[in-house]
This record gives structure tokens, C-alpha cells and sequence, in this order.
């Protein structure tokens, strides 16, 4: 599904990334973690293809194409998804036209036919019941006025109604309470299945209880420092990042 | 004698024609108000940019041309014939005016409530001169600029629309303007009044559109009374021709306790100048003033409005927002001013302008003179880019960078659209904003 080698990336002229390896297969569900500034959401953004993240080094291939040449936009059509940290509110666009205009993007690349507005609506409700996102904020501005909470469920729902085949999780437990947490976990684990891939970016093991993930990587000084189990975010939760820190300054 | 070389002299020596082929010659008040102001125009001439009102809006363009002044005397329609103009959503009642000659197979004024009268122009000249001569230049004073000395001298054509007292107008009342010529470079010259009894409501759209490629002026004046406690909403939707030039003034004049409510949206014409005055000198007067206006391509939008407070206890409120790309260019000029027993007044003014690529040009000056000094005025002007996180935020989604770009600018003037207070028209007339907006086709669903 996603291959990355010895990836560099480059922020104004500041190394981020230096040399990261990451393979992720159909079906599995990987967890990022590490401490702030170690360049977690870099990867989210370079795999999304934000600008002003120069890669200096190395290639992503998505299904075996390289991701760096196509736009955002593009990449959404592949198959990629980032949940944004921090998703932006957009006044004057409204949530379901938007919502739809995205889906429909998609649809169109897939070589599927549109959904009209009935069709549409039938796939909202189906998915907004699983998140318990209230049916009025599909009718305001996209994130304009939501809380925290309700942010990361539209991320989430966007990712329901998308269905990709790589989801990127960026830090999208940070500010949750425990329902909207759990709400988020149960939307994203109604998707597994072996086609479907997840990387969770996160600095906490809390949300690993609910999306149990296959592979638990430790970012630490812009390369992966250790790899596990899920288990090693349990050891991380008790014993915190700075063993991971001190192995990676031993080992290099 | 005048010097034809001039355009000053060329409108003089036009007029000197035409002045006995005028609607209302025979009427020695109307004949000598259009004396006096060809008069006004001949010593002005056309402001430069050195005149402070027109520092950022050159109408050398307009000097330069030599329009026909000269009546219509056929019509020729281009394919489609003129209906086809007729923007959609127009339902009666409407007055439809093609190419400055009223359309009464085109306009419907049939059925009205009673109490309300929408008169053409040179109809009331005719049959009503003393309501006009009452009212003609009380608002807009022939002299007041250039543009409206030669609405003065020229106006030939509009609409009287009346409303008597405590009457509710109901729908809409359309006016539009379906303007150029296949024969010739025209200038038109409407004149409408407006005029509300006590306790009144009426709201009144004014639509011009041209055929394409036209080239012509447009020179507009609009006069509005709003009795005590009447209320008016004025929506002006200006689509001219890219290759025509509009110049409007609307001025309205508020009894105590009456509002005005102005909206206005700048799409056409290559180069368009609209005044909008407010005169608020009776206590308990409000005035909200919206408008939207794009420039693209090498179109050229000035916008400047007036409001004076000359009486305590009013208020007014402006809500003005910009949009420019390819080589257009904006100009928004807010003028409030408080005289000095204006105590208690409220002015509020807000101007957002987007510029959408390099090569555009916005220029935004608000110009608060407050002599009171118990009031609540406030004002703000700002010019900003599509943000990059929204914009990547939407493509991530799959949605095309064009598209998104659309859609952003769109939901940028959107709000604007959202104060037409009509649910009806705020659909005609989004429909008209969204096709004249940079990416705006393909979007039609954001209205929704």
C-alpha cells in the first residue's frame, strides 16, 4: 500500500525528516508516535502534499506510484486521506455542498456516476448516526462555529463518506473527550477491512485502546527510532519518550 | 458658441439639437432645469483624476468616446431579440426598457396594488409634470457632478415608481435596463424616482444588462423619498457589457423614523462609478448599505458611498465588499459624516476586499468626519488573498484547485448575498454573482 524510503524532508531550510523508512501493508493499521517536534506531522503533510515542505531525499510510492508528483487533490482521487489537526473553518461554503463536491470528486475520478442530492443525503445520514454529529452542522459554514470535539468527528466523517484507502490520523485524539474519542475510534474502525490502511499520528497511547493498532513506530529525531508491537505504546505510556531519545543518540 | 472639439462642447452642441425633441419641452420648469444643466456640465466639463472624488477613476475613456445623443429612431434587435436579456426571476411587476425606449410588450405593470404606481419616466412627464416638478433635482441637484448634470439635461427615459401611503408595494418592483445598440455607441440617460408615502413599503430592483460587445454608457440617477416611517429597499444589480461604461448615482432622502436599505452588486461594464448618498436629517432615520463588487480582466469598479447625519438619533450601516482579479481594479470611498448636533448617532462601516491575482488592485478609504461627539461610529477596510490552508484543505478532499478557488470566493462574498432580504431574489441575483465569479461555473449547488 505505502512504501516510503529514506525520506527527507526539508521545512525553510531546517531538516525535519532524515532518512525514514516506513512500510505499511493492505489492512493494517500503523501507529506514529513520538514526541513533539520529532516530525509527526510533517509525514501527515507530506503524504497529503502540503507546500512549503521541501523533499530533499528519498520517495513515497502509493500502490506503486510515486505520491510526490501528484497534487493534493490527486492524491485524494488515489486513495489518501489526511484528518487534519487543526481543521480549518471555511465561512460561506457550506458543509454539505462541500461534503457532496468532495464526494462526488472521487466518485468522478472512480469512474462512478455523481450522487444526486437525494442519493447524497442517504449516505449523510447513514454515516452522521455513527458519529453523532448533530444533522445541523451539515447546514453551516464547513467547521465555522464547531467545537474542538465537533471538528475531529467532521474529519471523521469526511473519512467515512470518502472511504479511502489510506487514512492519516493526525493527532486527531488531541483535545477529545473520552465519548467524542470513542465515537471517533468506532468511525474509524467501522472502515478496516484488508483493503484499507491507517496511520495514526499521535502523542499519546490513549487512542491506541480503542484503534488497536498493528504496528506501533516511534519518530524520534526525523527517522524512526524504534518499532513495535502494540505493546510498545503501553511501554511508551509508562515509561515515556526519552529512553527512545537516548537509544536513537546510542545507536547513531 | 460652443467649441465642438471639446467633449464638453460636443454634449452642448448635442443637446442644442436635441433639447426640442426632449420629453416635457413645452414645460418652461423642466426646460430651463436642463438648460441649467448643460450649462453646469459645459464650465465642469468631465472630472479628471485630479478632482478628489475621482482620484482612482479616470473617465478619460468616456470623454474620448463619441457617443450618440440623438433619440433612438428604430430598433434593431441582435438574435434572441431583447426578452432574451430579460434576466430571469423578473416576475411582474416589471418595466423592461430596450435600448432607452420603454418595452410594453416586455413589461408587465398590470396588476398592482392599489395605491402603487410604476409610471414610465416620459409617460409622467406628460401626463403628471407637477409630481416631477416637485421632486426632479430635490435630491440629486442637476449641478452635483458632471455625470449627473448630463442625466439632467439628457434624461429621456426611466421610472417613476409611487407608493401612497401605508401601502405595502408587495413583490418586488423590477426595473431593467436592456442596453447598446447594434447600430451605434449610445448614451443613456434614465432617470428614476422613487417615492414612498408615510408608513410605506415598497422594494425596487434596478437590472442593467447589455448585449455583448456593446459599447455604450449608461448615466444614471436615482432619486428616493422616503416619507415618515416608510421603508425602501433598493437592490441594483449592474451587468452591463464588459465593453460599456456605467455611471450611476442614487441618492435617497429620509423622513423621520423611515429606513432605506440599499444593495447593490458591480459585475459588468468595463468601467462602473456608483455614488450612493444618504441623507439622514430627521431624527430616528436608518440607512444600511450593502454591496459586492468584481473586477476582472481589465474591469475598472469604483463604489463611493455618502451618508450624512445631520440629525440626531439616526442610524446607518455599510457592509461593502470587494473582489478583484486579472488586471481588475476596486476602489471603495466611505464617507460618513456627523454633523455637529447629530448627537446619538450610530455608523457602523465595514469594507473586505479579496484580490485574487498580482496583477489587481484594490484601493479602500474609508472617511469617517465626525463632528458630535456622544456617537457610536465605527469603521473597517480590509484587503486580503484566498487563504492557503483553506484552499489545501479543500483540494485534500479531492476537490480541483480551480474548483476550490471558486468555491472560496464564492463563500467569500457569500454573506453579502445572504443581506437580500428576499429569499426570491437573493436567488436571481446569487445566480448573477456566481456566473460572473472567476471559477464560478460548475458551482451553481452552493447556492443551495
Amino acid at each position: 500500500m505505502l512504501e516510503i524510503r529514506d525520506l527527507r524532508v526539508a521545512v525553510d531550510g531546517k531538516d525535519i525528516l532524515i532518512g525514514l523508512d516506513l512500510h505499511v501493508a493492505p489492512g493494517e493499521v500503523h501507529a506514529i508516535m513520538g514526541p513533539n517536534g520529532s516530525g509527526k506531522s510533517t509525514l501527515a503533510h507530506v503524504l497529503a502534499g502540503r507546500e512549503g515542505y521541501e523533499v530533499t531525499g528519498g520517495e513515497i510510492l502509493f500502490e506503486g506510484h510515486s505520491l510526490l508528483d501528484l497534487e493534493p487533490e490527486e492524491r485524494a482521487c488515489a486513495g489518501v486521506f489526511l484528518a487534519f489537526q487543526y481543521p480549518v473553518e471555511i465561512p460561506g461554503v457550506n458543509n454539505t455542498y462541500f461534503l457532496k463536491a468532495a464526494v462526488n470528486a472521487i466518485r468522478r475520478h472512480r469512474g462512478q456516476s455523481e450522487l444526486d442530492a437525494m442519493d447524497f443525503l442517504t449516505l449523510v445520514r447513514e454515516k452522521l448516526g455513527v458519529l453523532h454529529l448533530d444533522e445541523s452542522l451539515l447546514r453551516r459554514g464547513v467547521n465555522v462555529g464547531f467545537s474542538g470535539g465537533e471538528k475531529k468527528r467532521n474529519e471523521i466523517f469526511q473519512l467515512a463518506l470518502m472511504e479511502p484507502k489510506l487514512a492519516i490520523l493526525d493527532e486527531t485524539d488531541s483535545g477529545l473527550d473520552i465519548d467524542a474519542l470513542k465515537d471517533v475510534a468506532h468511525g474509524v474502525n467501522a472502515l478496516r477491512s484488508p483493503e484499507r490502511s491507517t496511520i495514526l499520528v499521535t502523542h499519546y497511547q490513549r487512542l491506541l485502546d480503542h484503534i488497536v493498532p498493528d504496528r506501533v513506530h516511534v519518530l524520534s529525531g526525523g527517522r524512526i527510532a524504534v518499532s513495535g508491537g502494540s505493546e510498545l505504546a503501553r511501554e511508551l505510556e509508562s515509561r515515556g519518550y526519552d529512553w527512545v531519545r537516548e537509544e536513537a543518540a546510542a545507536g547513531a | 458658441m460652443s467649441n465642438a472639439s471639446t467633449a464638453a462642447g460636443r454634449y452642448a452642441d448635442a443637446f442644442d439639437a436635441r433639447a426640442p425633441a426632449l420629453p416635457g419641452h413645452r414645460l418652461a420648469w423642466l426646460r430651463d432645469m436642463r438648460r441649467g444643466a448643460i450649462d453646469a456640465f459645459s464650465r465642469s466639463g468631465f472630472p479628471t483624476p485630479r478632482h478628489e472624488h475621482w482620484k482612482y477613476t479616470n473617465v478619460a475613456p468616456i470623454e474620448k468616446r463619441a457617443f450618440e445623443l440623438e433619440a433612438p429612431s428604430s430598433r434593431i434587435t441582435p438574435a434572441g431579440g431583447p426578452g432574451a436579456h430579460v434576466p430571469k426571476g423578473c416576475a411582474s411587476p416589471c418595466l423592461v426598457f430596450v435600448d432607452g425606449r420603454v418595452d410594453h410588450d416586455l413589461s408587465d405593470v398590470r396588476a398592482l396594488p392599489s395605491g402603487v404606481r410604476i409610471e414610465d419616466f416620459t409617460h409622467v412627464v406628460e401626463h403628471d409634470s407637477g409630481f416631477l416638478e416637485d421632486r426632479l433635482g430635490r435630491i440629486v441637484p442637476a449641478e452635483r457632478t458632471a455625470f449627473t448634470a448630463l442625466n439632467a439635461a439628457f434624461m429621456d427615459a426611466g421610472a417613476v415608481v409611487r407608493v401612497a401611503p401605508n401601502t405595502d408595494a408587495g413583490a418586488p418592483v423590477h426595473l431593467v435596463f436592456v442596453c447598446g445598440s447594434p447600430e451605434c455607441e449610445r448614451a443613456y440617460h434614465p432617470r428614476i424616482v422613487i417615492a414612498a408615502g408615510a408608513g410605506a413599503r415598497v422594494a425596487v430592483v434596478e437590472h442593467f444588462v447589455g448585449y455583448d460587445d456593446a459599447v455604450y454608457l449608461d448615466n444614471v440617477v436615482t432619486e428616493v423619498e422616503v416619507a415618515e416611517g416608510a421603508a425602501v429597499e433598493h437592490y441594483k444589480v449592474q451587468r452591463a457589457s464588459t465593453t460599456a461604461y456605467h455611471v450611476a448615482a442614487l441618492q435617497a432622502k429620509l423622513a423621520a423614523g423611515a429606513s432605506f436599505h440599499s444593495w447593490a452588486v458591480s459585475l459588468g461594464a468595463r468601467l462602473a462609478r456608483h455614488d450612493i448618498d444618504v441623507t439622514l436629517d430627521h431624527e430616528h432615520a436608518r440607512c444600511s448599505l450593502d454591496g459586492l463588487y468584481v473586477a476582472n480582466g481589465r474591469q475598472h469598479v469604483d463604489f463611493h458611498t455618502n451618508v450624512e447625519h445631520v440629525a440626531p438619533q439616526c442610524e446607518s450601516r455599510e457592509y461593502y465588499k470587494g473582489i478583484a482579479g486579472g488586471r481588475g481594479r476596486g476602489v471603495f470611498n466611505g464617507r460618513v459624516h456627523v454633523h455637529p448636533h447629530a448627537q446619538k448617532t450610530e455608523a457602523h462601516q465595514t469594507n473586505r476586499n479579496l484580490l485574487l491575482s498580482r496583477n489587481a488592485e484594490i484601493d479602500t478609504k474609508p472617511q469617517l468626519e465626525i463632528h458630535a461627539d456622544d456617537v457610536k461610529c465605527s469603521h473597517g477596510a480590509t484587503i486580503g488573498q484566498l487563504d492557503e490552508q483553506m484552499l489545501f484543505y479543500l483540494r485534500t478532499r479531492g476537490i480541483p484547485e480551480s474548483t476550490a478557488r471558486g468555491m472560496l470566493t464564492y463563500g467569500f462574498a457569500r454573506d453579502v448575498v445572504e443581506r437580500i432580504n428576499r429569499p426570491d431574489l437573493r436567488e436571481t441575483i446569487g445566480t448573477a454573482v456566481l456566473a460572473h465569479l472567476p471559477g464560478g461555473d460548475g458551482l451553481r449547488e452552493i447556492l443551495e
